[in-house]
């Protein structure tokens, strides 16, 4: 029994795992993409390098903004998971309790 | 044992996903190149002469408006999220939000923001008292955040990375990727890291009546000025914070004591015990070194810490560029907190000596 809950732990810490470095890719892409576009409309309209300072900044602040949401959705996931677990935990420990006392 | 295994699957996922990119580049022959380090913050927009004065935006600069920026969504996100909440419960005192939680209960960034706030507030008014913390906490705690942003900024990836090229002798050969007009410095064969001068053929064209070359032309040498620096490694950043934090502190001073506060710089009263009265009032002029001096140590301190550590960091990840700057990051991380919260605390402190004022010295000493 605790070998099987190990073995699907396991697969979904992988996932995790993955997930918290998908967090942290999400930033260099972002950032990545406002420099490919920010040097392409700055080179066609002659702004440079106005709008690739722009578009770098906005990326930022839309990166670190995705960055605290998602961190503070998977802590709220991670609560309720928990909380869920003990109250499953409780439920398990009160029952045996029960039957000796009728 | 169950949960080590857990825990190293949780980096090993975390590790291949920020490995790919890194890889990536590998592939590509985008080496770590030797990094180029400069005191002064360096211009990244052509300059303006207002009334004879030369003003252009900076790295440093455009890092100080970014973490402002942060600060303005961060705040306005907390903002929005607290009039929404308090309009629902006005609405129906009795309403409760999705998770069937009371609504004058903070949840998510609301939470956290009031969080951080809260525990600088409370720390202000343990040290200055409450009826001075309201006017201590806006300028400490504005410090505080636009420190502690300003000095995290430097962890957002290749944030550092981007910038202009700047032809230079210490330099490397820049190529072209594809047709973007985006160019990165690739290091020649045989010589991947470390720039060669004395083998450069430098055509910068420094010169008068010289034109700078264009990037990727044969023996040209260039480096990356990033457009976005850390902007505690600025000392008119730090000096201008230091600057705000002991005006406001002689400014809170004298709002409590009156003129009196300046007794402790020009203690004239004293001249009527004599002989040590003379003493004191010299000793008094000693206070208007010290008031300069403060400002210089926190300046100073908060400059030299934080361009130390970003100096480590590039010396790191270009000595050894997988794993080890991980934790070289971790103590960074720690330092720029304690940095931002050393200033705050210097300034709420400051404030509470100057408003404790001279006289308070004097009744304590008859007292004893």
């Amino acid at each position: 029994m605790e070998d099987e809950g190990r073995r699907s732990s396991l697969p979904a810490a992988l996932i995790a795992g993955t997930g918290v470095g998908g967090i942290g890719c999400a930033v260099p892409l972002l950032v990545l993409a406002a420099i490919f576009v920010g040097r392409a409309l700055d080179r066609l309209w002659g702004t440079a390098p106005y709008i690739l300072l722009g578009m770098l900044m906005t990326s930022v602040v839309v990166g670190v903004a995705f960055t605290i949401s998602s961190a503070l959705s998977a802590a709220r996931a991670a609560q309720s998971q928990y909380l869920a677990g003990r109250r499953h935990i409780s439920d398990e420990t009160e029952r045996p309790s029960g039957r000796k006392a009728s | 044992m169950k949960n080590l295994l857990k825990f190293l699957m949780v980096v090993a996922g975390a590790a291949l996903i920020c490995g790919l990119p890194y890889a990536l580049l590998l592939n590509f022959k985008v080496p770590v190149v030797f990094p180029h380090i400069q005191l002064p913050a360096e211009p990244i927009t052509g300059s303006v002469h207002i009334l004879g004065v030369e003003f252009f935006l900076s790295n440093t600069l455009l890092s100080v408006l970014l973490a402002d920026l942060i600060l303005i969504v961060m705040a306005v996100a907390a903002g929005s999220a607290a009039r929404r909440r308090l309009k629902q419960y006005e609405a129906n005192p009795k309403a409760v939000d999705a998770d069937g939680d009371d609504l004058m209960v903070p949840k998510g960034w609301l939470n956290t923001f009031e969080a951080i706030l809260e525990y600088l507030y409370n720390l202000v008014e343990t040290i200055v008292g409450s009826k001075w913390a309201g006017s201590v906490f806006p300028i400490a705690g504005t410090i505080f955040l636009l420190v502690l942003v300003a000095n995290y900024l430097h962890f957002v990836p290749l944030v550092d990375s981007f910038g202009y090229l700047h032809c230079t002798e210490k330099g490397f050969p820049a190529k072209e990727l594809g047709n973007t007009g985006i160019y990165y410095l690739a290091p020649e064969e045989g010589n991947l890291v470390f720039p060669s001068p004395s083998e450069a053929e430098v055509a910068c064209g420094h010169g008068e009546g010289e034109h700078s070359p264009e990037p990727g032309a044969d023996g040209t040498r260039w480096s990356v000025v990033p457009f976005l620096r850390t902007a505690a490694t600025d000392l008119n950043l730090t000096f201008a914070l230091a600057l705000v934090s002991i005006v406001t502190v002689q400014v809170l001073g004298v709002r409590k004591l009156g003129f009196s506060y300046f007794s402790k710089f020009f203690n004239l009263p004293a001249l009527s015990k004599g002989f040590m009265g003379w003493i004191e009032l010299i000793v008094s002029w000693l206070e208007i070194i010290s008031e300069f001096f403060k400002t210089i140590s926190l300046s100073f301190r908060l400059f030299g810490n934080i361009t130390a550590g970003a100096v480590l960091l590039a010396v790191i990840a270009f000595l050894i560029p997988v794993g080890a700057p991980i934790v070289f990051y971790l103590l960074e991380v720690l330092i720029g907190a304690i940095q931002a919260f050393i200033f705050f605390m210097l300034t709420t402190v400051f404030v509470a000596v100057a408003q404790a004022g001279h006289g308070d010295h004097g009744h304590t000493d008859e007292h004893h």
